[in-house]
């Protein structure tokens, strides 16, 4: 058997330094796309295989971590996921990233993802967790939700968790609203059956009207996070002239909302304000700019992977960080006093 | 080679590091009660053997055997992300497994192809976004039936390399482009990434500057606004130094997310949309469907994309199919944000 070409043999023949055939090698930007060239050429010719892949061998094994993301269209994820893979990549940890479906369970995808992958650690991003205490407590390695966390029967030491306190900035949002003067909301969450962020952005906003002994608010629902299902939970509401203030548990939803209003003639802010939660950058940009609860996203990105490298590399216990998160007052919303 | 001449076994590894056998095993299993300094002493000895663990070997044997690999460039474009998820669902009911490599818009993405095939065992690929241009030697490189969507490559390179799902990005926005000539627009403006970097928003680019000139209407440089990414962050700004030098009547973007951020911009220079500048996209993403004004645009279609990607693809993977390309119409849709003067 030939003797098996080194990197270093490629760089002589290539005539370029061992770096360079490194930086080749790793997609690295800074190579001139001649010299890229002529080291590809080498390399093919020469059929030779970078250690590297024998070594990314080990590396899936060793330093692999599982990202289930619910909802990979969502735009909301889609920045938080790409400061995450960054963040990862930094420390060179290979990323899995598993998308999960609206309807799928998401600890039944984790298992098996950790069954097939043997990943290090997981991180979750979104996700309902309904009636799974039992399930998660087969998950064996570290994990990290990210924003969401869990209450009530899980065994909270077994998990770290970033996120923002739902219930908790919803319930300052409809305190901030009601002191602004409205006192006549409707709400569109996602889908009645929700037990996640959706229902806890609802419960603190109930609260807080119930506190101020409002009447409850009108409910509607969008069957998800989807402009299309705020568009139509929004139709139905707009007969009712009363509702001063309309909260939408996401920004997608707030935007098919908007949009749902303008075409029934009604006037944002003018007849009627609209406010949601996230700040997706279409919220910034969108005719009127929408006033929403804006989540701290490099923030939970980052701490995510933080609390995740606290657990792998650092032995440290697991931990739950909560977030502040920014209201942003935007074109969508005025105070009636 | 190991020092005994056979392969290195965890009995070897274990002697070798001085540990008992079932401390190597907890590293394999990268359990957590091992101190550092034996796992990297251990680790040092599975390196020096290049000793790939009976462990490792059963995990590649049972990884699920069919998945299939994604990679996205530029992974917070909306027309991807729809795409993406039309293609989950339809992995899913094929029992498939779907394997995302997100990649930077600027990195080569055939080059990020090849390495995560070395990495990731997967029976085929499919591309969302890439270069027009290809070198075959690495097209070559890529050892699984791959799909490249949303662009065709050009013509030099050899259709049985490659299979693809595209429009025909030059000749599409350049029957688009004369549309908007022939309702009258005469002060026309493009805001698009990077000409000159084998982008599909530069077959674009120079669809629209090859119909302005059929048209006999001047494209200056200055009438083509740079941007770095397909964002609305980028629109806006690329729309408001348009604005600032000269009143179009007619900003022409590449792209959605660009259009969706440059009707802010007119917004917020006091301009009147599609009053005093109509706006048109390219995509034809949910969110100019709901924007006011609702948005004039060169529609893609996303779900034909995906579909007809992955049904080339698993022809290639369960039957051995050839090769295939497929070009799509579009569908100009003159939204609210346009008008004819």
């Amino acid at each position: 058997m030939p003797e098996q070409m080194k990197i270093e043999d490629i760089a002589r023949l290539a005539g370029v330094s061992v770096s360079t055939v490194s930086r080749v090698l790793n997609s690295h930007p800074d190579v001139s796309s001649a010299t890229r060239q002529r080291v590809l050429e080498v390399i093919s010719s020469h059929d030779y295989i970078p250690n590297d892949s024998a070594r990314s061998l080990k590396r899936e094994s060793f330093h692999g971590v599982g990202i289930m993301v619910k909802g990979i269209d969502n735009p909301f994820f889609g920045k938080m996921l790409r400061m995450i893979r960054e963040e990862l990549d930094r420390r060179r940890y290979q990323i899995l990233l598993q998308p999960v479906e609206v309807e799928e369970d998401e600890i039944d995808t984790a298992l098996s993802l950790v069954k097939d992958k043997k990943p290090e650690g997981l991180i979750f991003l979104g996700g309902n967790f309904q009636n799974s205490s039992a399930k998660l407590a087969m998950l064996d390695i570290p994990y990290v939700m990210a924003t969401i966390t869990l209450k009530g029967k899980v065994d909270r030491a077994s998990f770290s968790s970033v996120a923002v306190d739902d219930r908790q900035e919803t319930y300052s949002l409809a305190e901030h609203l009601i002191s602004a003067g409205h006192s006549r909301f409707a709400i569109i969450a996602s889908s009645s059956d929700d037990r996640s962020v959706s229902k806890l952005r609802v419960d603190g906003f109930v609260q807080a009207l119930e506190e101020h002994h409002l009447p409850p608010p009108i409910m509607e629902y969008a069957g998800g996070h989807s402009m299309e299902g705020g568009y139509e939970a929004a139709s139905r509401l707009s007969a009712n002239p009363e509702i001063t203030c309309l909260f939408c548990i996401s920004d997608l939803i707030a935007i098919g909302a908007m949009r749902a209003l303008y075409d029934s003639g009604r006037s944002i802010p003018g007849d009627i304000s609209v406010v949601s939660f996230d700040g997706i950058p279409a919220a910034r940009f969108s005719l009127p700019s929408l006033a929403t609860v804006v989540q701290p996203v490099r923030e939970i990105a980052i701490g995510a992977v933080e609390l995740l490298l606290d657990r792998l590399e650092r032995k440290q216990p697991n931990r739950h960080c909560i977030l502040p998160a920014e209201f942003v007052w935007g074109e969508s919303f005025q105070p009636l006093v | 080679m190991s020092e005994t001449g056979h392969d290195t076994n965890i009995y070897d590894i274990a002697r070798l590091a001085g540990v008992s056998i079932s401390t190597v095993s907890r590293v394999l299993n990268n359990h957590p009660d091992v101190s550092a300094r034996t796992r990297q002493k251990v680790q040092k000895i599975f390196e020096e053997y290049s000793y790939i663990p009976n462990n490792s070997a059963r995990n590649l044997s049972r990884e699920p055997v069919n998945a299939i690999g994604v990679v996205i460039k530029g992974f917070d474009n909306p027309f991807f992300q729809k795409m993406l998820g039309i293609l989950q669902t339809q992995l899913d009911i094929r029992q498939y497994t779907m394997l995302l490599h997100p990649i930077d818009p600027h990195t080569d993405e055939i080059e990020a192809g090849i390495a995560f095939l070395k990495e990731k065992k997967v029976r085929g690929l499919i591309f969302l976004g890439a270069a027009y241009t290809q070198s075959p030697i690495r097209l070559a490189q890529l050892n699984v039936p791959f799909v490249i969507a949303t662009i065709a490559l050009e013509q030099s390179v050899d259709q049985n390399l490659y299979s693809s799902v595209a429009i025909d990005n030059y000749a599409e926005i350049y029957t688009a482009a004369k549309t908007i000539c022939n309702s009258g627009h005469q002060k026309i403006a493009a805001i698009g990434d990077f000409p000159g970097d084998n982008s599909i928003s530069e077959l674009r680019i120079r669809g629209f500057q090859d119909a302005l000139s059929a048209n006999n209407l001047m494209v200056s440089r200055e009438s083509i606004a740079v941007t770095q990414e397909f964002s609305m962050a980028e629109g806006y700004r690329a729309a408001r130094e348009l604005l600032s030098k000269e009143r179009y009547t007619c900003l022409f973007c590449m792209a959605d997310v660009l259009a969706l951020g440059a009707m802010r911009a007119i917004q917020d220079m006091g301009l009147s949309i599609p009053g005093d500048v109509s706006v048109i996209g390219v995509d034809g993403i949910e969110a100019g469907k709901f924007s006011c004004p609702r948005l004039a645009t060169v529609e893609q279609p996303a779900e034909q994309f995906a579909s007809e990607s992955l049904r080339i693809l698993m022809d290639m993977v369960e039957n051995s199919a050839q090769n295939r390309h497929l070009l799509f119409p579009t569908n100009l849709y003159l939204g609210e944000s346009f008008r004819a003067l």
